[in-house]
């Protein structure tokens, strides 16, 4: 009996979450942002440390 | 905010698909003309990756800057250019209706007099008169009737554009205080961009090369040729990335069952690309005398707004994806994304594409910054950037186009197995490239220059280590080059069987529905006096100082060198 309220619980929750979230948008756009940072600084690494 | 951006929970107002057959034929000869030079170039391409790796050597009648002359005008400015026509004249038809007769009339003679000017050029470079590469750099010089054909391309797509651009006033007119269907505002904003671009290209040509190759002038500007060659060679890409960036905002969204993510931000993205892609060039000019610090400054500062709109796309459309994913009940941070159509080749090569564009894009800004672009400037990770960006993301984003765009226009189906066939396609293309181009970046990095054939520098150890590294190797480039070559061929084979042998049939040209937000469209962002006249003044600001400069205090004019790379 509770074991069925947790999960429409959780389902709610779930449902909750779903229609509009762009939480794996977030996540994406961060990941491009540090790739671009990350391969920026090891080129001017490489400028540095030739001039 | 609940509101749901799909297209299964709103009523399927639909008009169904169609592209009026007169425009189809239209549609399709720039198709044709596109896969055709497409072939060509790609083998040059392939003979190129062997020679400069040492495994082939080029007869003597065939030599290696007469085939990247080729390589380069073939697949950057002719394939690219007939494919982004032809997905125009289609897709207009689609979403504003029928041409007009007057107005088909106009984009056949454009078509017409671009493949004069394409064949002239092409005559030139095949018979060795014209090996000056594709940025036909002064002091290079080539025979007049090449620089007469490039002219005539260029004139050629205006009139093109103008019909296209015609048919969408006319819609706009006809609908007065209607937000206009984004498939025309985004080919709009493209084609004002390249009518824009193309003055520089056309001043460079008919006032100093033509004039020079004809022996009216002996000596030209070099200076000022190069920097009205970037005045267009900038918005060139944008000319290439927008209608693929279309083909994202527009079809895929479709494709995988959805709906676009926001209108509004689609049009301002293309609105930033047409006012922020043209006064940019000198990000090519960086490593140049005679452009002072402060201009270069002030073009790397604008390079970099045009990032925004780039960024703007990418947020765009992974939302899409994801908003979609979840209402197909998908769950959790990211396994919505197994909703998403992998099978499905017209999802899948622009999907590829996107993908690409992250190392792409971050490619691009190191090359914009002044310290970065002193380290890659002239080596080859110049070109494998360019091989991902335009050779790659925009490629197989056209690919993708090409499996619903050719049965569309020809009225056949996409199989079953032409779908395997191009899925394929697009693994062996991005193997690849990976290959190939990532190759490139790291030989670049250790200081292997672009445009050289094979040599070994009288055997000095830094360039023989170019040829002995595992994946840093010139044989790396070479293999990558073989898998390239067998994925163009086989695209070439696919488009054959989709243009003529496919079975006949209805195919459905994907366009997304309406973003919600399409009423509360700005009316701003469709005044396009105002946006025409912004990018104006800013390329004034950013070019007049300059370019006035380089004609009072002229460097010492340049004879012509037109023996160098024979
Ligand atoms: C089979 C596929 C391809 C192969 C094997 C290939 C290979 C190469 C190689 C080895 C170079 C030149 C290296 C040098 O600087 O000496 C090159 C240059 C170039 N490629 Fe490709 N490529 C392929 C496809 C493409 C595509 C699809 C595009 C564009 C849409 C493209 C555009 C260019 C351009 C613009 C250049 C520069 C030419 C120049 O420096 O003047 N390539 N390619
Ligand atoms: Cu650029």
């Amino acid at each position: 009996m509770s074991r069925t309220v947790l999960k429409t619980q959780q389902h709610q929750q779930l449902k909750q979450e779903d229609h509009s979230s762009l939480k794996g948008t977030l996540v994406f756009v961060m990941f491009v942002g540090a790739f671009i940072f990350v391969s920026w600084f090891a080129v001017f690494y490489l400028f540095l440390i030739r001039t | 905010m609940l509101q749901s951006n799909l297209a299964y929970k709103l009523p399927l107002t639909e008009e169904p698909a169609h592209v009026a057959s007169k425009d189809a034929k239209l549609s399709f000869v720039h198709v044709v003309v596109a896969f055709f030079a497409f072939l060509i170039g790609i083998l040059g391409g392939l003979l190129q990756g062997l020679a400069r790796g040492g495994i082939i050597e080029l007869p003597a009648w065939l030599g290696y800057y007469q085939i990247l002359t080729a390589h380069g005008v073939l697949l950057a400015l002719v394939f690219t250019t007939y494919l982004i026509f032809g997905f125009f004249f289609a897709g207009m038809s689609r979403t504003h209706g029928a041409f007009s007769d007057r107005l088909r009339k106009m984009g056949w003679a454009g078509f017409i007099i671009t493949t004069i000017g394409t064949l002239m050029a092409a005559s030139m470079i095949i018979a060795n008169e014209a090996s000056v590469l594709y940025t036909f750099y002064a002091p290079l010089q080539a025979h007049y009737i090449f620089y007469s054909g490039l002219a005539l391309f260029v004139v050629g797509t205006w009139v093109a554009g103008a019909a296209i651009m015609a048919h969408y006033f006319q819609w706009k007119k006809e609908h007065p205080g209607e937000p206009t269907p984004l498939f025309g505002f985004m080919a709009t904003a493209t084609l004002i961009l390249w009518v824009v671009a193309g003055l520089g290209v056309a001043a460079t040509v008919l006032g100093q090369m033509l004039p020079w190759a004809l022996g009216m002038t002996d000596e030209i500007n070099v200076l000022l040729s190069r920097t009205l060659f970037w005045y267009f060679g900038h918005p060139l890409v944008y000319f290439w990335i927008m209608p693929a960036y279309m083909v994202w905002y527009l079809v895929i969204p479709k494709v995988i069952g959805g709906r676009l993510f926001s209108g509004s931000l689609a049009r301002l993205a293309f609105i930033l690309f047409l006012l922020f892609s043209i006064p940019v060039g000198f990000h090519h000019q960086l490593m140049e005398a005679g452009i002072t610090e402060f201009w270069k400054y002030i073009q790397t500062v604008l390079t970099f707004v045009v990032v925004v709109p780039s960024l703007l796309t990418a947020f765009s459309i992974f939302a899409t994806f994801e908003q979609t994913g979840r209402e197909q009940g998908g769950k959790g941070l990211f396994s919505w994304i197994k909703k998403l159509p992998w099978g499905d080749v017209r999802f899948f090569a622009p999907f590829m594409g996107m993908l690409v564009f992250i190392p792409a894009g971050a490619g691009g800004l190191i090359n914009a910054s002044f310290q970065l672009n002193a380290v890659v400037h002239n080596t080859l990770w110049v070109v494998g950037h360019f091989h991902l960006t335009v050779g790659t993301t925009v490629i197989l984003t056209f690919f993708g186009m090409a499996f619903w765009l050719i049965p569309v226009i020809t009225g056949r189906r996409l199989t079953k197995s032409m779908n395997r066939s191009g899925m394929v396609t697009t693994w062996l293309w991005t193997i690849g490239m990976f290959l190939m181009s990532g190759a490139m970046h790291i030989l670049g990095l250790f200081g292997a220059p672009r445009r050289t054939a094979y040599t070994t520098y009288q055997d000095h150890p830094q360039a023989m280590s170019w040829f002995e590294g595992i994946f840093a190797s010139h044989i790396t480039v070479a293999i990558g080059g073989v898998i390239l070559t067998a994925a163009g061929i086989l695209m070439f084979y696919n488009f054959i069987y989709l243009a003529w042998f496919a079975p006949k049939g209805e195919t459905e040209f994907p366009m997304t529905p309406d973003p919600d937000d399409t009423p509360h469209t700005p009316a701003l962002l469709e005044n396009w006096k105002l946006w025409i006249g912004i990018a104006v003044v800013l390329i004034l600001f950013a070019y007049t100082i300059p370019i006035y400069d380089m004609i009072v205090n002229a460097p010492p004019g340049s004879p012509a060198f037109n023996n160098l790379i024979r």
